[in-house]
């Protein structure tokens, strides 16, 4: 497998509330952190879109463009909340052509970092992207033994 | 609301809508996901999250009545699965098309039961051709308050 370089980001309320002013989002759940204990939740919770965006960044960061992602499927095991330290992953599972389109499947992830880096972590999403790449990224994934 | 008349609800049509990413939008939502450094003409991917959701002919607030779900219920945004045809644009205005797919109920250990309502959206352009497919999952917790 070939990793993909990984990213971190920090959740932000200031970013929970603006997501919310562009996406006319009214749930409390995002902003009332009461409610959100009174849910079950451990705190308010930052919007799936963002922590979804995070991962396709690092994806773009990657790939060169936004343009290369062709397809995401992710599904959310936990929320992000305010405060907590995630990091995107991601690691190139296969290439295959369409056209003359060299195309990564990638197996993507987004976790919450519970301490240090090495400290353990909570998965918050888990999918799978696939990515259009360069003639340069394919010599670089398949010398990691990717075919 | 119970599972015969939720599954009734499956090929329900949304209602025609229509959005357009504003440059400014466009901006804090890049600013929000910690991605300033962005240069690129077209949109960023997530919109094709954002664009159908937000486009899509029912109000998220107006859907959650539909389904007979309060807005403070805790419904959380469960799967994804975006289909990208074209790049999206900035400034242009694009068609939503939607309908409600698929309806499940299920038992969680921890959760209780909840059900997953599955959206079917698409975002077309003005020759009708379509931008993006966006399949989005919610989770609609149906018990008393999980215990955890």
């Amino acid at each position: 497998m070939s990793t993909i370089p990984s990213s971190l980001v920090e959740v932000q309320s200031k970013d929970i509330e603006v997501i919310m002013d562009v996406m006319e989002d009214m749930n409390p759940v995002h902003v009332d952190e009461e409610l959100a204990h009174s849910l079950g939740l451990r705190g308010c919770v930052n919007q799936g879109p963002a922590n979804l965006g995070y991962v396709i960044n690092m994806l773009i960061d990657w790939a060169g463009s936004p343009e290369t992602i062709r397809h995401l499927n992710v599904r959310f095991h936990s929320i992000s909340c305010p405060g907590d330290r995630l990091e995107a992953r991601g690691v190139v599972t296969e290439l295959f052509f369409e056209g003359e389109s060299c195309l990564a499947r990638c197996s993507v992830e987004l976790v919450r970092l519970l301490g240090p880096v090495g400290e353990g972590t909570e998965l918050i999403l888990r999918g799978t992207a696939i990515v259009e790449i360069s003639d340069d990224l394919e010599i670089i994934v398949r010398h990691s033994g990717v075919g | 609301m119970d599972l015969e008349a939720l599954e009734a609800l499956v090929g329900y049509e949304l209602p025609v809508g229509q959005y357009c990413i504003t440059a400014e939008d466009h901006k804090k939502t890049l600013g929000a996901i910690h991605q300033e450094g962005y240069a690129f003409e077209v949109a960023h991917p997530v919109y094709a999250h954002l664009a159908p959701h937000c486009g899509m002919g029912l109000t998220i607030d107006k859907f959650f009545d539909f389904v007979d779900f309060p807005m403070d219920g805790g419904a959380l945004y469960g799967e994804g699965d975006l289909t990208y045809h074209k790049p999206i644009r900035i400034g242009v205005t694009y068609t939503v098309r939607g309908l409600i797919a698929s309806v499940e109920r299920k038992q969680g250990a921890r959760t209780g039961t909840f059900d997953l309502i599955t959206l079917h959206l698409e975002l077309v352009d003005s020759g009708n051709e379509p931008v993006v497919t966006s399949l989005e999952t919610y989770v609609f917790p149906r018990s008393e308050t999980p215990t955890s």
